[in-house]
C-alpha cells in the first residue's frame, strides 16, 4: 500500500512537472508571436487598400474616409443598434465592370456577416459608386466590441478589384449584454469539461472500494483534504442524519440538528 | 480534485474570459484568426498557472490549518497493510 501511494505521488508530481514543462514552453513560443502582433491593427500596409487592376475607390463610413479607421484603436464607433451610411466612389483608368459593393465583418478569421449592394445592370465603366446603409443587423445581440472590417468591390465573375480592410467599436449600452457570448462560451467549456471526465467518473464509480478510497486520498494528499469521517458522524449536521431521529425510548424530538 | 487543479481549471477559464472581455470592451481585435488564438492559448496558459500556483498555495495552508487526524486503518480479512 505504501508503495502504491508512494508511486501514485511520484506519477502526480511527474505530470504537473510535464504540464509545467509544457506550459513554459507554449509561453515561450507565443510570446514573440504576440509581441510581433502587439498592434491589435496589424501591419500599417495592412490598412491601406488593395486591387489586382486599374481601380481606385473612396469609401466613406457616415461622411469620414474608412482609412482613418485602420487600426482597431482608431476604430470607427457605433452604437448597438446603429446604422452607418457608407458611400463607395471608384474610378478605374481603363473601362471595366464592377457590379457589386461587399462588406464583411470578421471574427477569428472567419466572416460574421457579408453585406453587398448589386447592381445587376453593370456595364464596362470608368467610375461609379455604391450606398450602403450597414447596420448590425440580426447581430446586434451578440455583436460587441472591436471588429475588423473588409470594404470590397467586385467584378461579375466574383473577382475582388479593390478591397480595404478598417475598424469598427459596436458598443453596447453599458456594456450590459457584451456578457451573453461570454456566458455561452463558459457554457460550452463546462458542456465539453463534463464530457471529457464523464468516463474518468464512470471508471471511478465502477472501481472497487479499496481502489476507490485509494484514489481519494491521493486527491487529498494533493490538496483540500476532505471531512475526516469521525467528524462527519459526530457533529451531528442537518444533512448527517445524526440528531434527526427521534428518541426511541423516550419520544421526544432530537436535541439537535433537527428543524425547529 | 486537488486545490491546484481546481485553481487551474478556473484560472484557465479566467484568462480566456479575460481576453474575451478585453475584445468586447475594445481593447483588442480577435478578427483575425492567428493573433486571435494566440492571445486565447497564452490567457489559457497564464490563467492557469496563476491561479494554479495560488490554489496550490491554499491548498498548502489549508492542509497546515487543518492537519488530518490520525486515521486507524481497518482492512478486511486476507488484505495487506
Amino acid at each position: 500500500m505504501t508503495a502504491r501511494r508512494r508511486r501514485a505521488g511520484a506519477g502526480f508530481r511527474l505530470r504537473w512537472f510535464a504540464g509545467l514543462i509544457i506550459g513554459i514552453l507554449a509561453v515561450s513560443v507565443l510570446v514573440p508571436a504576440l509581441s510581433s502582433a502587439a498592434s491589435p491593427g496589424g501591419s500599417p500596409a495592412q490598412a491601406q487598400p488593395s486591387g489586382t487592376g486599374p481601380v481606385t475607390a473612396t469609401v466613406t463610413w457616415d461622411g469620414h474616409n474608412i482609412g482613418d479607421y485602420g487600426t482597431a484603436t482608431s476604430a470607427a464607433t457605433i452604437s448597438f443598434n446603429g446604422v452607418a451610411n457608407v458611400l463607395y466612389t471608384w474610378t478605374s483608368s481603363a473601362p471595366v465592370t464592377i457590379n457589386d459593393a461587399r462588406l464583411a465583418i470578421y471574427y477569428f478569421g472567419f466572416a460574421l456577416a457579408t453585406r453587398d449592394v448589386i447592381n445587376s445592370a453593370a456595364a464596362p465603366t470608368t467610375s461609379g459608386s455604391f450606398t450602403m446603409n450597414w447596420t448590425t443587423g440580426s447581430l446586434q445581440y451578440i455583436l460587441a466590441g472591436s471588429y475588423r472590417l473588409v470594404a470590397s468591390l467586385l467584378a461579375p465573375n466574383g473577382t475582388s478589384m479593390w478591397s480595404q480592410t478598417f475598424y469598427v467599436n459596436v458598443a453596447p449600452p453599458y456594456y450590459i449584454l457584451a456578457l451573453l457570448p461570454i456566458v455561452l462560451i463558459l457554457l460550452a467549456i463546462w458542456e465539453l469539461y463534463n464530457v471529457a471526465t464523464c468516463g474518468k467518473q464512470v471508471y471511478a464509480g465502477k472501481r472497487p472500494p479499496e481502489a476507490a478510497k485509494g484514489g481519494a486520498e491521493e486527491e487529498a494528499a494533493g490538496g483540500a483534504p476532505s471531512a475526516p469521517p469521525e467528524e462527519a458522524t459526530t457533529e451531528g449536521g442537518p444533512g448527517t442524519g445524526e440528531g434527526t431521529e427521534p428518541d426511541a425510548s423516550t419520544g421526544a424530538p432530537p436535541s439537535e440538528g433537527g428543524s425547529t | 480534485m486537488s486545490a491546484t487543479g481546481s485553481g487551474a481549471g478556473s484560472g484557465v477559464v479566467f484568462g480566456i474570459v479575460v481576453v474575451l472581455l478585453a475584445q468586447q470592451l475594445g481593447y483588442l481585435s480577435l478578427s483575425d484568426l492567428v493573433p486571435a488564438i494566440e492571445y486565447v492559448i497564452i490567457g489559457a496558459i497564464v490563467g492557469g498557472v496563476v491561479f494554479g500556483v495560488i490554489g496550490w498555495a491554499l491548498g498548502r495552508r489549508y492542509m497546515r490549518r487543518h492537519p488530518m487526524p490520525p486515521t486507524e486503518w481497518k482492512g478486511t480479512g486476507g488484505q495487506s497493510q
